[in-house]
């Protein structure tokens, strides 16, 4: 009896040598450890862009080598085990959906996985504080647009993100990674600080140039 | 919200508050599938903030979720799977299904003719029954059967929409009650394998006992433990 479960992968198998999956795995895990990282970038963005021709095994693989750093993205910006995990699966169906979108020439795929699961937080978390009607509608239309997709990294300003925010007065810094990291909008901001949302936002935008001047130097 | 023409820094303002989320999505996302240099201005402002990743410690989500993923790029929204796919997928799980009905009935065969159970058998320990488990993913693209009959230290194993990669095996395991997985083997690509095992793993072998299929390197978990997601999982019961 032939079912042909793995006639693909068995055909391919002699392209990519045993032991460079586990090297993989251990770069996900230990970006120092690896002495070469770049393979495993390398390997992550062909995956992806398998995933955007329809390649079933290689989202399945792509899954594999990320899907703990997006869940820890997704617990970090919603803090809730439920919430996260729906949103971890949105994040999957959304790579299946858009992995043609990806430009690895543009930003790494870490990277951009990462923007994506970010995002969906970010549209859960928008979805769950406004209640009115059509904006789900309204989420679903942005979420789709190509804009959503787009990163552009600099490897000139990646080291110095770190040092930037640390130039900057305490409370910007502060909301800065606020936003980042809890998705928290500028209205939620000001009530947290008990500040006036036109303060929280000049402290914030004067924040965001000075951190851009800072990296652009 | 749309800056005013001739400000740059404000318009930049704007890509980072947009790259951050800060304002609320309705009208800032109009502007933004409208304005091509906003958009390259709000991709550059998400490769900045892209260190700040690395701060985010990995988690590892529950087995479940991978089958969660398949389900729902399985149904008929998925935008990049075709028709042919979905046919032969169709073609296999038929062929699959008449060949699931040979495995159980050669099985069945098997556990009818078998021979007598010799008297040098224990007396307080009841003959072992013969165990079968049926795995399956959420929306029954995987299925596999798994059987064990404990008189030949046999393990049958029938699976269908495995899909397997170069860099990749699926690996067996048993979960018994102590929660602790031990590895049955790697499948092999071959939709019917029969896998001898140790007494030593056998033992783990029980009514109720959890069976597991889960993703990992080529040749196997390198730590002994499922290392990749569980895409599909079933009871071991008797028949």
């Amino acid at each position: 009896m032939e079912y042909s479960l793995t006639s693909m992968a068995s055909s391919a198998g002699t392209l990519f040598p045993r032991g460079l999956a586990s090297g993989m795995l251990d770069w996900m895990d230990a970006p120092t450890a690896t002495p070469t990282p770049d393979r495993g970038r390398a390997e992550l963005a062909d995956l992806i862009r398998r995933t955007g021709t329809g390649e079933r095994s290689a989202l399945a693989a792509v899954y594999t080598r990320t899907s703990a750093k997006l869940y820890g993205v997704c617990m970090r910006v919603l803090g809730n085990e439920t919430e996260a995990q729906d949103a971890l699966q949105e994040v999957y169906v959304t790579v299946w959906r858009n992995a043609a979108r990806f430009d690895s020439s543009r930003a790494s795929p870490i990277t951009w996985l990462c923007v994506v699961a970010r995002n969906k937080c970010i549209d859960r978390l928008r979805q769950r504080s406004i209640v009115t009607d059509g904006v789900d509608a309204a989420a679903n239309v942005a979420d789709d647009s190509a804009s959503a997709f787009e990163v552009l990294e600099k490897d000139q300003e990646r080291g110095r993100l770190t040092g930037c925010l640390e130039e900057l007065e305490e409370r910007a810094r502060t909301m800065i990674r606020a936003a980042f990291f809890d998705g928290q909008s500028y209205s939620q901001l000001a009530e947290r600080e008990s500040l006036p949302l036109s303060t929280m936002k000049s402290v914030i935008r004067r924040g965001l140039l000075r951190l851009r001047g800072c990296l652009e130097q | 919200m749309t800056p005013p023409p001739g400000n740059p820094e404000e318009g930049d303002a704007l890509a980072a508050e947009l790259a951050l989320g800060l304002v609320d999505a309705q009208n800032a996302q109009a502007a933004l599938t409208t304005d091509a240099a906003l958009q390259q201005q709000v991709a550059a402002w998400r490769g900045r903030f892209a260190p700040l990743y690395d701060e985010i410690d990995p988690i590892e989500p529950p087995a479940s979720l991978w089958g969660r993923v398949q389900s729902a790029i399985a149904g008929p929204v998925a935008a990049n799977d075709n028709v042919a796919s979905l046919q032969s997928r169709l073609n296999r799980w038929r062929a699959f299904a008449t060949g699931l009905g040979a495995i159980a009935a050669a099985l069945a065969l098997v556990l009818v003719t078998r021979p007598p159970v010799i008297l040098e058998q224990p007396p307080a320990g009841p003959t072992p029954a013969p165990l079968v488990a049926s795995l399956a993913d959420d929306q029954k693209a995987l299925k596999l059967v798994a059987s064990w009959d404990p008189e030949r230290k046999l393990m049958v194993i029938g699976a269908a929409g495995l899909a397997s990669d170069a860099t990749h095996s699926h690996e067996l395991w048993v979960i018994p009650a102590d929660g602790t997985p031990r590895s049955l083997g790697t499948m092999p690509d071959r939709a019917q394998a029969r896998i001898e095992l140790t007494p030593e793993v056998a033992a783990f072998l029980s009514n109720g006992a959890t069976i597991a299929v889960s993703v990992e390197p080529r040749g196997g978990s390198p730590t002994g433990l499922p290392t990749g997601p569980v895409i599909a999982s079933g009871t071991l019961q008797t028949t």
